[in-house]
């Protein structure tokens, strides 16, 4: 019964929770969307357009396109139109590099933190809803940021940089604010800064877009912004104004000389987006159910078995009585029917209560409110699910039941089921899969995905189980080394080998799910640690506002003031390099240069990507390479270049055979030895090709180019993208290096590659949550399943128990024997979990090699620990009483 | 202690066992007393339902009594904890059940070793001991069969073994031969009469049987919870 519940209760509270959520995100688009209409700025710089020499003084490679005056004009006539109610503008800094806050003052920890700052019209912002300070509680950011300087945290920011109301900071090492309030890290979600299932970066500032002091930190005029929420009258009305402003506004220059087309999305049409990301997570959340209503099944067939066996004498009494087994069987689909549907009651009522709690972790997840309101449709589901699960699970030992013998009762003492007909169990077992795969498909809402999925589930469970009591048989072979507490367990595990496997079943279901989560977080977060080490090989990150070499100078001096680097990595960004030409010939014309040293075409093909110049190249670096050679640090100053090999985009047949034949691409055809052309952000520069590399990438820093060259390299007149210095200080000096960095040099800011880190990671457990949760709930699931076999295994074995202690056997070594069996229960269905997960990721990692599989040592010990622990404290619940029995009391019911 | 009582293996003063079944309240039994010597054979008699199980389990500490107390050897169980009385059953105490109750898992041979294992320094080698009692019981072919492979007849000589694997001072037996055709249950208990020579353990025997019975030194009637 528990079982049920128990299933039934997954189910409901897993798609309450889903309806929620979908009706949260749909029914309040607006909100979520924060308007009616959002008009952004894209940038739209291409690859073949120049940022060099537009003249502006003020490094354009970083700042972020703006509404121009003619467009903000434009705007400002449209909003005499009748629909328009109300409007407010947003600068969303920098989405192109990431910005720095810092304590200062002496205050918080002294390190530089990401921060995603929002430049907002206090007063207005946002349009739908309204974003209150946790910190002075409930004050709206209208009261919070009224004067210049004055800054409103979100709370995971604040707490990582240590600082509270009244302490102040600094924005990208410049400009101090105070900070005037916190707010939740939920205040930002919104799919317009990050999709759905990218949480959005928990750390992120408002301050107000009209304050000088925070344009001045991000280069702004007055009026800049990129970003205008528009709030109008009806969903018609959006419509009629974004069509307007899609085709009557100028597309002119900006004011930065930078092309900026902007883009008009109404909440209408945003909505299917939503609806699609809710969709999936709805989908998640519903095979979570599926899941557990999985699980929930076996531990009903379970049950039923156990009935049906302990009731084995009473049915050959009905039918030593004169009963058909017809009618026997009905009593017991009553029966079924009855326990479905009390235990379906107390499930739904379960998980009533189980979507109330999971909302908290739907929350944090998604970063929103979600209305928790009372569903029926997934009640209706949990219900006839249920009902209908449990009299199909009932069925196939009623069957069994209808053909007990009535001699039975006679040869007291056996309680063993007959076997029913192998044909007739298959014919079942395969109706059986045709009523879940019709409740499947109802569910799932799609009839091929329905029945296919499920018949796949069953055929895959089938031989799960198959393999199960094959390991089960196996287990009961194993050596006992004259123990008998041993060798009363292991008899005991293969005497019900069928239960035993089911158990093993659910338990491994439960325990696959968990340590996939678990070894995918775990693969994520050990992947991050490395990619960090690796590629940044340094413990601080100096990064330049701008691309400036004179910056530049007085940073590489700053670095050498320190003492205590022991090794410095200064990188140069050109984000457009690209190939003209090969030995002289030149690319990009079909049919190739007639003079061309290789004659088969080189092809139309060009593209451009990042050149990397880096300081300093060493052989310890060196990755792994194709042809040639890496860089060496005797190569500074010379003009060569190794290139990363071809992207697989590129190395595709449909992309080579159009461009250049049967050869891949042109980087392919180029040779060690060659001499390359490159346009590199509008200069030729050209270079000698010492090597090809086996990746893709270059990964420098934490920058990704297809070409590394030396430093210097490349002439100081072709304009830069952005600068970087990786610098390795002794362990433990890198905080006080970091603050004398930012000290001396503002504007220029010195991150210690641990606040990277951290911020991954609180990112990544972000994201890991609602998986945690459901895999969590799939393991308790399992562990209501094995509690309840166990209780029914200790039931049956009630009188053997009686009997050991009749002979003599203290209750502890009953329940040693108990636990035994269990636990070796536990720790094969843990480690079978395991290798499932292991083994199903590792072939994900084959198809989708981004996803990095490292499962670690200790993580999967905890999981069969858990696994131990879930079966034991299982065994334990029901042994226990069970075991302290007077043996009489069992023994008098002969 | 008295000489006299170091004489009386089994002693029960004032026997009281009640149940409470809903509102009324069964009297199993109603103030029993009994002394059993050292070596004695008692047969119990009397209608189904009298409380002659219950004595059994109570004398045989399976179950606490409501009031009154019982002695083995002159010491009191009735203030046992579980694991002395556990204790008491393996090494005191021999049970054989009308429904011989073997562990269905366990082979004959498994089943017998079973008292011994659970023995705490224990005299007996486990295998030894349990082929000797088998042996003894004339089932020395038998060893590796579970019970489901036997007769009725030899599944409760099995339980005559396992009874004796710990040398008992006290062999409680209810109903040995309930369950079986008067043929086998007369060899059934030719060979509990047997063993209990063997050991010249104390035998405490409820039955039906006045051929049984007389077999016994000496004979009592249960009555409605009283022994008369
Ligand atoms: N655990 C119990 N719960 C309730 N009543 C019991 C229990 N054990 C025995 N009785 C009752 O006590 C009485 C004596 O039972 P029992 O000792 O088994 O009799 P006998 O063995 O002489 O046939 C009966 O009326 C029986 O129903
Ligand atoms: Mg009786």
């Amino acid at each position: 019964m528990f079982a049920i519940a128990a299933g039934v209760a997954a189910i409901v509270g897993l798609q309450s929770l889903a309806l929620s959520v979908e009706d949260t995100v749909t029914n309040d688009i607006q909100t979520t969307h924060q308007a009616d209409i959002v008009v952004s700025v894209e940038d739209r710089r291409g690859g073949s357009q120049t940022t060099a020499g537009t003249g502006v003084g003020e490094s354009p490679a970083f700042a972020s396109p703006v509404f121009s005056e003619e467009e903000r004009s434009a705007f400002q006539e449209l909003a005499a139109n009748d629909g328009w109610v109300d409007s407010t503008y947003v600068y969303v800094a920098n989405p192109e590099r990431p910005s720095f806050i810092a304590a200062a003052g002496g205050a918080g920890t002294g390190g530089q933190f990401f921060l995603q700052p929002y430049l907002i019209e206090p007063g207005k912002y946002p349009l739908y809803g309204e974003i209150r300070a946790v910190e002075p509680k409930g004050a709206p950011l209208g009261e919070l940021l009224t004067s210049p300087g004055e800054i409103a945290l979100s709370r995971s920011i604040a707490n990582r940089v240590g600082v509270g109301i009244g302490d102040s900071v600094t924005l990208e090492n410049s400009r101090a604010f105070l900070v005037k309030g916190i707010v939740s890290n939920e205040a930002a979600g919104s799919p317009l800064f990050a999709p759905i299932f990218v949480p959005p970066l928990p750390w992120f500032a408002y301050v107000a877009l009209d304050d000088p002091i925070a344009r001045e930190t991000f280069n702004l005029d007055e009026g800049d912004a990129n970003v205008l929420f528009i709030k109008t009258r009806t969903p018609a009305d959006a419509a009629a104004l974004a069509g307007v402003e899609r085709s009557g506004l100028p597309a002119g220059e900006s004011i930065r000389g930078i092309s900026s087309t902007f883009d008009v999305e109404t909440a209408e049409e945003a909505l299917p987006e939503i609806e699609d990301a809710t969709d999936i997570l709805g989908k998640f959340l519903l095979i979570a159910g599926l899941v557990s209503l999985v699980i929930g099944g076996i531990g009903i067939l379970n049950t039923m078995l156990v009935v049906v066996g302990r009731r084995t004498m009473e049915v050959g009494i009905l039918k030593s009585l004169g009963l058909k087994g017809r009618q026997i069987a009905t009593l017991f689909v009553i029966e079924a029917v009855l326990m479905g549907l009390v235990g379906s009651i107390a499930g739904v009522l379960l998980g009533i209560l189980l979507s109330f709690a999971l909302t908290g972790f739907g929350e944090q997840f998604l970063q929103s409110n979600i209305d928790w309101s009372l569903q029926t449709e997934p009640i209706i589901n949990g219900l006839v699910v249920g009902v209908v699960v449990t009299v199909v699970f009932g069925f196939l030992p009623v069957l069994a039941a209808g053909r007990v013998r009535p001699n039975v009762v006679l040869q007291a003492q056996s309680s063993t089921l007959p076997r029913s007909g192998r044909v007739v169990s298959l014919v079942v077992v395969l109706a059986l899969a045709a009523v879940i795969g019709v409740v499947a498909s109802v569910f799932v809402g799609n009839w091929t995905i329905g029945m296919i999925g499920t018949y796949g589930a069953m055929a895959i469970l089938a031989l799960l189980s198959l393999a199960l009591l094959l390991v089960v048989w196996l287990v009961g072979k194993l050596p006992t080394f004259g123990s008998i507490t041993l060798k009363l367990s292991l008899r005991g595990l293969s005497r019900q080998r069928g239960r035993a496997a089911s158990t093993l079943l659910a338990l491994v279901v439960g325990l696959f799910a968990m340590s996939t989560i678990v070894i995918l977080g775990d693969s994520m977060k050990q992947f991050v640690d490395e990619t960090l080490e690796s590629e940044l090989g340094g413990n601080l990150l100096v990064i330049l506002p701008d691309p400036d070499l004179e910056i530049r100078d007085q940073a590489r001096d700053e670095i050498d003031r320190l003492g205590q680097a022991e090794r410095v990595v200064e990188t140069h960004e050109f984000e457009n390099a690209t190939l003209v030409a090969i030995n002289g010939a030149a690319l990009g014309r079909p049919g190739g240069d007639p003079g061309a040293t290789r004659p088969p075409g080189l092809g139309s093909l060009q593209f451009a990507s990042t050149m990397l110049a880096q300081s300093d190249a060493s052989a310890d670096d060196a990755p792994e390479m194709l042809e040639g050679r890496y860089l060496v640090p005797e190569d500074a100053g010379r003009a060569v270049v190794v290139v990363g090999s071809d992207p697989p985009w590129l190395q595709s047949p449909i992309f080579g055979r159009a461009s250049v034949g049967n050869e891949p691409t042109i980087i392919g055809r180029a040779l060690v030895g060659d001499d390359l052309t490159f346009l590199v952000n509008g200069q030729e520069v050209t270079l000698a090709l010492v090597g090809k590399m086996a990746s893709n990438h270059l990964h420098v820093g934490f920058s990704q180019g297809h070409f590394l060259v030396p430093m210097d390299a490349i002439p100081d007149s072709v304009p830069r993208s952005s600068i970087g210095f990786q610098v390795t200080v002794p362990e433990g000096e890198s905080a006080a290096a970091a603050a004398q960095l930012n000290r001396n040099i503002p504007g220029v800011v010195t991150v210690e590659v641990d606040a990277i880190a951290s911020l991954f990671k609180e990112i990544l457990d972000r994201i890991t949550v609602l998986p945690s949760v459901l895999s969590a709930l799939a393991l308790f699931t399992g562990a209501v399943i094995i509690a309840n076999s166990v209780a029914l295994a200790t039931l049956e074995r009630r009188r053997e128990i009686a009997l050991m202690k009749t002979v003599g056997a203290k209750a502890n070594k009953v329940l040693t024997m108990l636990l035994i069996e269990n636990g070796i229960l536990g720790i094969i269905g843990g480690a079978i979990g395991v290798l499932l997960a292991i083994l199903i990721l590792v072939i994900f990692h084959q198809v989708q090699p981004d996803v990095p599989v490292s499962p670690n040592p200790l993580s999967i010990l905890f999981v069969l620990a858990v696994a131990l622990g879930v079966a034991l404290g299982a065994a334990l619940l029901s042994a226990w009483p069970a075991s302290r029995e007077k043996p009489l009391e069992v023994l008098r019911y002969e | 202690m008295a000489s006299d009582t170091s004489e009386v293996m089994l002693r029960a003063t004032m026997l009281e066992k009640h149940f409470q079944m809903g509102d009324t309240v069964v009297h199993a039994l109603r103030g029993v007393d009994i002394a059993v010597t050292k070596g004695e054979i008692v047969a119990i008699l009397g209608a189904s339902g009298s409380g002659k199980s219950t004595l059994l389990g109570i004398l045989g500490g399976l179950d606490a009594p409501s009031a009154g107390r019982v002695e083995i050897a002159g010491v009191d169980i009735t203030k046992m904890n579980e694991n002395e009385l556990a204790e008491i059953r393996n090494k005191k105490i021999g049970f054989v059940f009308q429904f011989f109750n073997l562990i269905s898992t366990l082979t004959a041979l498994e089943n017998v070793e079973l008292p011994v294992q659970f023995s705490t320094g224990g005299q007996f080698s486990s295998r030894k001991r349990a082929e000797e009692l088998l042996a003894l019981v004339g089932l020395q072919e038998r060893l590796r069969h579970r019970p489901g492979q036997l007769s009725g007849g030899e599944q409760q000589r099995v339980a005559i073994a396992r009874a004796m694997a710990n040398a008992p001072d006290v062999i409680l037996a209810d109903e040995p031969t309930g369950n079986l055709d008067t043929a086998t249950g007369e060899s059934v208990m030719n060979i509990l009469f047997d063993a209990r020579r063997e050991t010249g353990a104390t035998l405490v025997l409820v039955t039906h049987d006045a051929q049984v019975a007389a077999r016994a030194n000496r004979t009592l009637t249960m009555q409605d919870g009283l022994l008369v």
